[in-house]
Order: C-alpha cells, then structure tokens, then sequence
C-alpha cells in the first residue's frame, strides 16, 4: 500500500494545503482590518519562497532558484551585478511599506558579496532613496564590510542572508536619518516624490528597539506563544537578544510550559534533527521506553517528513 | 485542540519569518499576524489529522534525556533509526517535542 517514503512524498502536498488553507482562512481577518488583500497574497507569496529557500521540502528539484528569484517582492526589472558594496538603484518601486516614512520611495539595490567560495551573491536589498544620498550608504556598507554581518552572512542561504542584510541596513538607516534628514532636507525632497521625512521620527525609537530581536520576535508584543521566538537566522542579534530578555523579564526563564523552545532554537542553530507530534502512548519500564506518537512533523537531516503514526523504542 | 507546537517546524518558522517581514514593513499589524499564526495552528492540526497516511517506526539506541512538563514530552535520542517501509534514515541525534494526543478530538475530556 504505502509507497516507499510516503513521509517524505507527501509533504510539499501537505504543505501546500495548509498554505492554502491558512491564506484562504484569515482573508476575512484581513479584509476586517481593511488591509488590501495583495498583502495577504505577498504573504503567500513570501511564505512560499522562504519555504522553498529552506531546501526541506523534499522532490522540489527547481525550488532553490525559484526562491532565488522570487525572494524578493520587489519588482527588480532585472538585477544587474555591480561592483561590490557599491550598489545602484534599479527599479525603484514605490509604495513598498517599510519601517521608514510611509511616503519614501524604496528603491531595490544590488548589494554583491565579495566571493567566498568563489561564487558570487548578489542581494537585493530594498533602502529608502533618501539613502542614496551622499555617502550614507556607501558608509553604511564599507562599515558592515568589515564588520560582524557579513561575517556572519556570508555562509548563510541567501534568502536568510538578504533579510539579515535587509534588517542590517533598515536598522542603521533608521538609526542615522537625524543626521542626513535634518542637515540638509532640501536635498531629500528633491529625490522622493513627496517626502515628509520627519514621519520618520515617531518610528524611530520602536524601530531600533525592535532591530535587537526583530527577527525573533514574530508574532507580535506579548503574545502568549513565544513559540519558537528565535529563528535560524539572527547569528549576530543573539548576544543582544539574551540580554534583551534578560533585563525585560528578570531571570524568568521560560523552562517550564510547553513555551521553552529555547532550546529548539540552539537545535536549529545545530542543524538538528527534530520531531514535532503528540504522544499516544509513553511507556516505561526499568530503563526500557516505548513511544507511540502521531500526527508528526520532522526534519531529519535536513529534510522534512510527516507521519501519521510512528512508533519505536529505545533505552535509557 | 489545536496545538502552537507545530509553530516549531519549517513551515511554522517560515511563515512567522514571512509575518516578521510584513510587520517590518508596517504591512501588518502583530493581531492580524497573530491570527495568522492562530489559524495555522488550526490548519496545520487538521491538516496532519486528516491527510497525513504515512507509518514510521524508529529504534533509538539511547535516550539521552526526557521531560515531561506541562503534558508536553521531550526527548532527546541517539543513534536514531527511522525507517518506513524500507527506506531508512539514520542519525546521530534528534529531539522529540510531543504534546498529548489524547486531548485531541475528546477536549474536556477527563481521561488523561
């Protein structure tokens, strides 16, 4: 009856209904809150590109350079290699939301990474035009050349590596606009259409706070799951990260519910392999266990797999 | 019963990544990405309840460590071997998170 490895034949059909499912259920939830719905399928679209960016889905053969295309929703007519850190505009795209004022043009910007392992990747990054002005982000870069970021992105997959990248330069750039916004705002307003910089402010101290643990948290203030708060990709937020939550919420550690994948997120930094279901049956006697699980998701050496049922055995 | 825990997979992290991006952005906000996460939970438990067929029985050689806090087992395993039918995966190491599959379909149920 069961093909070989349904588990793992079986997922990217799993996947995409649920994919389905959720998108087609919350377009109410977002039609309530009176966001257009292309946002819900950029959601999708997003959601799908990362996933496919994640190499875990099984016989997805053209997944990898799909998602290299479509990591990015930003329309780039098409992207041209510049010399490195030195990027240039291309299409710019306005209308793209972004932590900075609602009104600043985004363009997308070509940032190539000096080859490792001799190939080259080129990122798209998306920066408020205000940025192309004067030296800011030419500054900006030469700084993250030699610092830690790239370090740190260099060996990762590209989609997580443009969306450190992405946050890098959204956090500097709106760490810094008091500087180029305020010494010489006649300039800006000649680049954008019809800027009002100092929208930019309110956001500011939200958005640097935020920058420490943007990626992690994902799912909003205080939200009781702080279900895997941490994702595989913010290398050099960590550090800031802890001590974040060590000073906001005392030594509180979240060891004790069914919150505390603390150290999910080490296994996943880890690469490591995990299973996610629920237990039927937990069985014990003397040293000898017995499991019987169900409804599971894994990722075992680097691919998913679902399964129904699964039962096994093991001591301690 | 829907669980969060399933939050904790590729699909779970992508999606929140992909909420992240779009709260980033201001595209947003964190209740309707809360919801979003909501009615994951929901689908992905339906969806796993329903669709997923598949069998697997593994063999550990060591239990390295367990948990059980909050009706929630943890286990870490060495020298797993996962096999269905006849494909087989071997690893070093994996961790099990397991919320109690009892409480599903039966909620308020008192059988433990």
């Amino acid at each position: 009856m069961a093909e070989p490895s349904q588990c793992k034949t079986m997922v990217p059909i799993i996947y995409q209904q649920i994919i389905e499912d959720v998108i087609t259920k919350v377009k109410e939830e977002f039609l309530e809150e009176g966001i257009d719905e292309h946002v819900l399928q950029e959601l999708k679209q997003i959601w799908q590109s990362k996933l496919a960016a994640t190499n875990c889905v099984p016989n997805e053969p053209d997944k990898q350079s799909r998602a290299a295309n479509s990591s990015e929703q930003v329309a780039s007519s098409e992207p041209q290699q510049m010399e490195p850190t030195q990027s240039v505009a291309i299409a710019s795209t306005s209308g793209t939301a972004s932590g900075f004022a609602p009104d600043t043009k985004m363009v997308l910007v070509d940032i190539t990474l000096p080859s490792q392992n001799g190939d080259q990747r080129v990122l798209k990054i998306k920066i408020p035009s205000t940025a192309l002005q004067g030296n800011q982000l030419h500054n900006l870069l030469a700084g993250a050349l030699n610092g830690p970021v790239f370090q740190a992105i260099i060996s990762l997959p590209h989609t997580l590596a443009t969306s450190i990248m992405q946050q890098y330069i959204n956090g500097a750039l709106l760490s810094q606009p008091t500087a180029t916004s305020t010494k010489n705002p006649a300039q800006t307003d000649g680049a954008m259409s019809d800027s009002e910089i100092k929208t930019v402010f309110p956001n500011q101290k939200g958005q640097n706070k935020k920058i420490a643990n943007k990626l992690n948290q994902v799912d909003g203030h205080g939200d009781s799951s702080s279900d895997d708060s941490t994702e595989g990709s913010d290398v050099d937020v960590q550090d800031e990260e802890m001590e974040n939550k060590g000073s906001d919420e005392g030594s509180d550690e979240e060891s004790l519910n069914s919150d505390d994948d603390d150290e999910d997120f080490e296994d996943h930094f880890d690469t490591d392999n995990i299973v996610v279901c629920q237990f039927e049956k937990v069985y014990r006697h003397r040293n000898k266990w017995r499991f019987q699980f169900k409804d599971g998701i894994m990722n075992l050496n680097g691919v998913d797999g679902v399964f129904h049922k699964a039962s096994g055995h093991t001591e301690w | 019963m829907t669980y969060q825990l399933y939050r904790n997979t590729t699909l779970g992290h992508t999606l929140q990544e992909s909420l992240d991006e779009l709260l980033r952005y201001d595209q947003i906000t964190p209740q309707l990405a809360c919801k979003v996460l909501l009615q994951f939970d929901k689908s992905i438990n339906a969806t796993l309840a329903t669709k997923v067929k598949s069998r697997l029985t593994f063999k550990a050689g060591k239990l390295n460590t367990y948990r059980f806090c909050d009706n929630v087992w943890t286990f870490m395993l060495n020298d797993v071997e996962f096999r269905e039918v006849q494909e087989i995966t071997k690893i070093d190491k994996v961790k099990i998170v397991a919320c109690d599959g009892k409480n599903v379909g039966e909620e308020g149920s008192s059988k433990k």
